[in-house]
C-alpha cells in the first residue's frame, strides 16, 4: 500500500510541477535573473523561406501579404520552396516572380525539412525568416523579430503565433487557452535563457547558423532552435512580432499535436545533447517542459489507478476531483459537437479520420 | 460555459496526443499514416508503414532512442 501511496503522490507533484510549479519557477527566476534582449533599429538582409506543398488557394493572399510587409523591399528576398506541388500552385508562385518572389522547385514531394533546405541554399539574406502558408503575418512582424538580431548572442527569434476564433477576436477557450498558456510559458523561458523551440509559423534565424536539416524532420521549429541553443546562441520570444491563424477544432489540433509530440521523441535522437545538463545551457527547461508534457498522459494513469486502490479519508476527494474531470471533458466533447454524438465516441472517431490534417 | 468545457477536453485531448506520438515513436510510423489508412490500430508488423506508395514516410529516430 506505500507504493501506491507513493505513485500516487509523485504523480501528483510531477503533474503539478510541469503545469504550475514549473511555470512559477521560471516567473521567480525570469525576474531573478532576467536576461534582457538589446534591440536595435538595424535593417540587416532578409530573406523570408516558405515550404509549400498544395497550397494554391492559399498561396497568392500570403504573397500579397509577404509583399506588403513593412521592410525595405531591396532587403528583403522572398523565396518559396515548392515541394512536388500538384494542385497549380506552381502557378501561382510562377505569377509573382514578375514581382521578385523567387521559387525553388522540387517536382517531388520529400516532405517540408527538405524543401527548407532547398529555399534556404536559395537565400542570400543574413537573416533567414521562416514562415507557412497559412498563417497571415503582421506588417511589422519582420521588423520586429529582426530587431532581436542586434543582441549579438540571439541566434535565433520566434514570433508569436496569435490564434483568432471565428469572431476574428483572440481565441479565448480550449484550445486557444492552452495555446495563449504555452505563449506566456515561452516568454519567461526567453527571459531567462531561450524558449525550448520557435513558433512554426514565424521565426528567424542568424543564416550562417542554418545547417541542413535530415529529410524526414518533424519538426523543424524545435530541431533548429535548439541546435543553436547547443551551439551557445539564445533562442529568443518576440511578442510583437505575430503571425495570426484560425483556432483548429479540437480534433484537426490533436493531429498536430500529436505530430508536434512524436516530433519532440524524434529530436531526443536527433540532439541527444539535449539531455545533458553539460551542453544543453537550457537543460531545466528542456526537461520541465518538453519532457515533462510527454510525461504528463502516463503520470495521469498511474494517479487515476493508483487512486482507485486508495479510497479512503483525503484520496476519496482526490478522486472524485479525477472523475469530475473526465466528466467535463466528457461534457466539453459533446459540446464541440454540439451534442451530436456521445462523448465516448470521440477518441475513436478522432483517431479514424481519413482526411489528412492540415 | 462552453468554452469553460473546452478546457478540460482540449487537455485530455492533447494528453491522448502524447500518448498517441509515443505510439508513433515506438512502431516507428509517421503521425500522418495513423489519418491516411484511416485504421487504429492496424495490427501492422512493426516498421510496417501505413500508406506506402502513397507519400507516408517513416519515423525515423536516428542515434537510437
Amino acid at each position: 500500500m506505500i507504493a501506491i501511496e507513493a505513485a500516487f503522490w509523485l504523480s501528483l507533484l510531477l503533474v503539478a510541477y510541469v503545469y504550475a510549479g514549473y511555470p512559477l519557477l521560471l516567473a521567480v527566476w525570469s525576474r531573478w535573473r532576467p536576461r534582457p534582449v538589446e534591440r536595435g533599429g538595424a535593417e540587416p538582409t532578409v530573406s523570408l523561406v516558405m515550404a509549400v506543398r498544395n497550397e494554391r488557394e492559399r498561396l497568392e493572399r500570403k504573397l500579397e501579404n509577404c509583399l506588403a510587409l513593412d521592410y525595405p523591399p531591396e532587403k528583403l528576398q522572398i523565396v518559396v520552396s515548392l515541394d512536388g506541388s500538384c494542385d497549380g500552385t506552381a502557378g501561382v508562385a510562377a505569377r509573382y516572380a514578375a514581382r521578385g518572389v523567387e521559387v525553388v522547385r522540387s517536382e517531388r514531394h520529400r516532405g517540408k525539412a527538405a524543401a527548407l533546405n532547398s529555399g534556404v541554399a536559395a537565400a542570400r539574406g543574413e537573416i533567414v525568416l521562416f514562415c507557412d502558408a497559412r498563417q497571415r503575418l503582421d506588417p511589422g512582424a519582420v521588423r520586429e523579430l529582426v530587431a532581436c538580431f542586434t543582441d549579438p548572442s540571439v541566434g535565433a527569434a520566434s514570433g508569436e503565433l496569435v490564434l483568432l476564433d471565428d469572431s476574428g477576436g483572440v481565441a479565448a477557450g480550449g484550445v486557444g487557452l492552452y495555446w495563449r498558456y504555452e505563449k506566456v510559458v515561452r516568454a519567461m523561458e526567453s527571459r531567462v535563457h531561450s524558449a525550448v523551440g520557435a513558433t512554426g509559423a514565424l521565426y528567424a534565424i542568424r543564416r550562417e547558423l542554418w545547417a541542413p536539416l535530415p529529410e524526414d524532420t518533424l519538426l523543424d521549429d524545435v530541431l533548429v532552435p535548439m541546435r543553436i541553443v547547443l551551439a551557445g546562441r539564445r533562442t529568443v520570444f518576440e511578442p510583437a512580432a505575430r503571425a495570426y491563424d484560425r483556432e483548429a477544432p479540437p480534433e484537426l489540433e490533436f493531429a498536430r499535436k500529436v505530430r508536434t509530440l512524436a516530433g519532440n521523441f524524434q529530436l531526443l535522437g536527433l540532439l541527444p545533447g539535449l539531455l545533458s545538463p553539460r551542453s544543453n545551457p537550457v537543460f531545466v527547461q528542456f526537461v520541465s517542459h518538453k519532457l515533462g508534457r510527454l510525461a504528463v498522459p502516463h503520470l495521469l494513469i498511474v494517479l487515476l489507478v493508483s487512486n482507485l486502490f486508495l479510497l479512503e479519508g483525503v484520496y476519496l476527494v482526490f478522486l472524485a476531483g479525477q472523475c469530475a474531470w473526465y466528466l467535463l471533458a466528457s461534457a466539453g466533447a459533446i459540446a464541440a459537437r454540439g451534442g451530436e454524438r456521445p462523448a465516448a465516441e470521440a477518441p475513436a472517431r478522432i483517431l479514424q479520420r481519413r482526411q489528412r490534417p492540415t | 460555459m462552453k468554452r469553460l468545457l473546452l478546457i478540460p477536453y482540449a487537455v485530455v485531448l492533447m494528453n491522448w496526443a502524447a500518448i498517441t506520438a509515443l505510439y508513433c515513436f515506438l512502431r516507428r510510423r509517421s503521425p500522418e499514416s495513423l489519418w491516411r489508412d484511416g485504421g487504429w490500430p492496424t495490427g501492422r508488423r512493426r516498421g510496417e508503414v501505413a500508406g506506402r506508395g502513397g507519400g507516408a514516410r517513416e519515423l525515423s529516430v536516428r542515434g537510437g532512442a
